[in-house]
């Protein structure tokens, strides 16, 4: 009892600092948003105030002249290709090389997760070269591939995790019922898994949508470029052309998703990365 | 019995060799390419390079540039390393141990810079750090402080403190998250059987809390180390480009200039495989140091 009453003061005092805490994280985003709504001239009136009026020509500005709205388009599109083959592709590999009881399982799987430990950006240089023979810089296609390549290693990895707590005696159950392995894979594993393909899928997800480095080194012609890509040559021209507000609403645009996608699916998204951080 | 083994190998293949080949020639060729590239002088463009031996590494040691970048990573794993992980474990202790109802609602809003584009953070923190009408030179005028403003990213003095500020701010919540999981892991009896016997908060995290997640940090600290020093180079390219006159260069910024800019293709590499292995040796040093400590 002595204890409670004793920590009401210091629970108080703890409830400040975490919520100026809060404060620091949530009130740069928080401002974004609402500067986004501001005209230009209210902006540089005061970058604090709130917006008299919500501005929606800025986001109609950055989406067409700014060619945002493309942007979005082509981030999405390759986002969504990305996140089906990498699901279908680590899927079907995890479950071949835990579940089939080959002696080749194993070390294919270390393999895999030894690309965990490569850093992109160390390897920059042979990865364009590598683009250049086949023809792939400048092409969405080739970010594509680049990006289920790097998301394949995470994927396998967080799936093998979870292939091992499913129990052999389902599948045995399949074969006995004269399934063979494809039909077993399909019918019975892959809709165990959705659990962890979810995990794989939003991890692949933020990973393609927010991507700079590859798309900056590959990607030279703006009717090519991401929405990562499109917003730092957006905040470049700003030098000359001072359309502040547009550029708020092209940053709104691209956070936006993530975080919707976050607070639908925050346990996912901090279990997966916690369990990849401490055994990767 | 035989077919079984046939039909599972076929089995086998199909679904693996689709992802093996991409894996393979996007991502473990380009990294052992690494270590053939660093040894010619190729420009990136023509056909034919020489093999030039340890030249490009000769050139590496004496350059300023690269010992400046090099140092900026340094301050960047040392400085950002300190504040992540003196604020990171702070907040998982106060949010774990602490009779907040609202926990949870912290937990999730900590680990939002998590989630980010890199290019999005970018682009808040130079409207905080814009010295004309920035929130934070704003926020020193109000406070009566403004003797303090700079051009936060444009002077060589504070871009780096100001780059660290971005990191850390960045990577807290995600060290948090981490030792929450950790603290969890450790049983409640154990802090209670402490408070009975009147230990008071400060000496149950210097004899529960610490060495319990002992093994944590190691890893988080490794896992730090790593970024910081290949990590940190999207923060730099997206924010200042290395600037002001390489203020803020570091090592992986430096190396992508050299390469694409300057045409140095065998340069860069070598500036790359000079990484690694300096990574890779700093982080024998760390496990070899604690494992020592663990014996004892």
């Amino acid at each position: 009892m002595q204890k409670k009453k004793e920590n009401s003061v210091a629970t108080w005092l703890i409830r400040i600092y975490t919520i100026l805490f809060s404060v620091t994280i949530l009130f740069p985003l928080i401002w974004v948003i609402y500067s986004s709504f501001k005209t230009n001239q209210e902006f540089f009136q005061d970058v604090w105030a709130l917006p008299t009026a919500l501005q929606l020509d800025n986001y109609v500005r950055a989406w067409e002249k700014a060619s945002i709205g493309r942007y979005f388009m082509n981030s999405l599109m390759i986002t969504v290709i990305v996140v089906i083959v990498v699901a279908v592709m680590s899927s079907m590999a995890t479950y071949a090389c835990t579940r089939l009881g080959l002696k080749l399982g194993k070390p294919m799987v270390m393999l895999f997760m030894a690309g965990l430990y490569i850093p992109t950006v160390l390897c920059l240089v042979p990865i364009y070269v590598q683009m250049k023979n086949l023809g792939l810089v400048n092409s969405k296609w080739g970010l594509v591939v680049l990006y289920i390549a790097s998301n394949l290693p995470f994927s396998i990895f967080i799936l093998s995790g979870f292939y091992a707590t499913v129990p052999k005696e389902l599948e045995e159950a399949a074969y006995i019922d004269g399934c063979g392995y494809f039909a077993t894979y399909a019918r019975v594993i892959l809709p165990i898994t959705k659990p962890a393909m979810a995990t794989v899928s939003i991890f692949t997800f933020m990973g393609s949508w927010n991507e700079y480095v590859l798309a900056n080194m590959l990607i030279s012609k703006p009717e090519n470029n991401t929405l990562p890509v499109g917003l730092v040559s957006l905040q470049t021209a700003m030098e000359h052309v001072s359309d502040w507000t547009a550029l708020l609403a092209g940053i709104t645009i691209l956070f936006i998703p993530m975080l919707l996608m976050y607070a639908l699916c925050q346990k996912y998204i901090t279990s997966g990365m916690t369990a990849g951080a401490l055994k990767g | 019995m035989k077919s079984t083994i046939a039909k599972k190998r076929i089995m086998f293949a199909i679904c693996v060799i689709p992802a093996l080949a991409v894996f393979l020639y996007f991502v473990a060729v380009p990294f052992l390419e690494t270590f053939y590239y660093c040894f010619t002088d190729w420009n990136g463009m023509t056909k034919t390079y020489n093999f030039i031996g340890f030249k490009n590494f000769e050139k590496i040691f004496r350059d300023k540039i690269f010992w400046l970048s090099l140092k900026n990573n340094v301050k960047f794993c040392v400085w950002g390393g300190l504040l992540t992980f003196g604020i990171g474990i702070f907040n998982a202790v106060l949010i774990t141990q602490s009779n907040l109802k609202e926990k949870n609602v912290y937990k999730i809003l900590f680990f939002i810079p998590q989630i980010l584009s890199i290019v999005a953070v970018a682009a808040i923190w130079k409207f905080i750090y814009n010295p004309e009408w920035g929130i934070l030179n704003g926020l020193l005028d109000t406070v009566g402080l403004g003797t303090l403003k700079h051009t936060w990213l444009g002077e060589k003095s504070t871009v780096v403190g100001a780059l660290i500020v971005v990191w850390v701010w960045i990577s807290v919540g995600f060290y948090m998250v981490l030792f929450i999981a950790a603290i969890e892991g450790i049983s409640k009896d154990v802090f209670e059987a402490a408070t009975i016997d009147g230990a008071s908060s400060w000496q149950q995290f210097w004899t529960i809390t610490f060495p319990l997640i002992a093994e944590t940090t190691k890893t988080c600290v490794i896992f730090f180390l790593i970024n910081a020093f290949t990590g940190v180079y999207s923060l730099v390219k997206t924010m200042t480009e290395g600037g002001p006159a390489h203020g803020s260069e570091v090592v992986t910024s430096y190396m992508y200039n050299q390469a694409f800019v300057r045409s140095k293709f065998g340069l860069g590499t070598a500036m790359g495989v000079t990484m690694v292995v300096l990574v890779a040796i700093l982080s024998a040093i760390l496990l070899i140091a604690t494992r020592k400590k663990d014996a004892e």
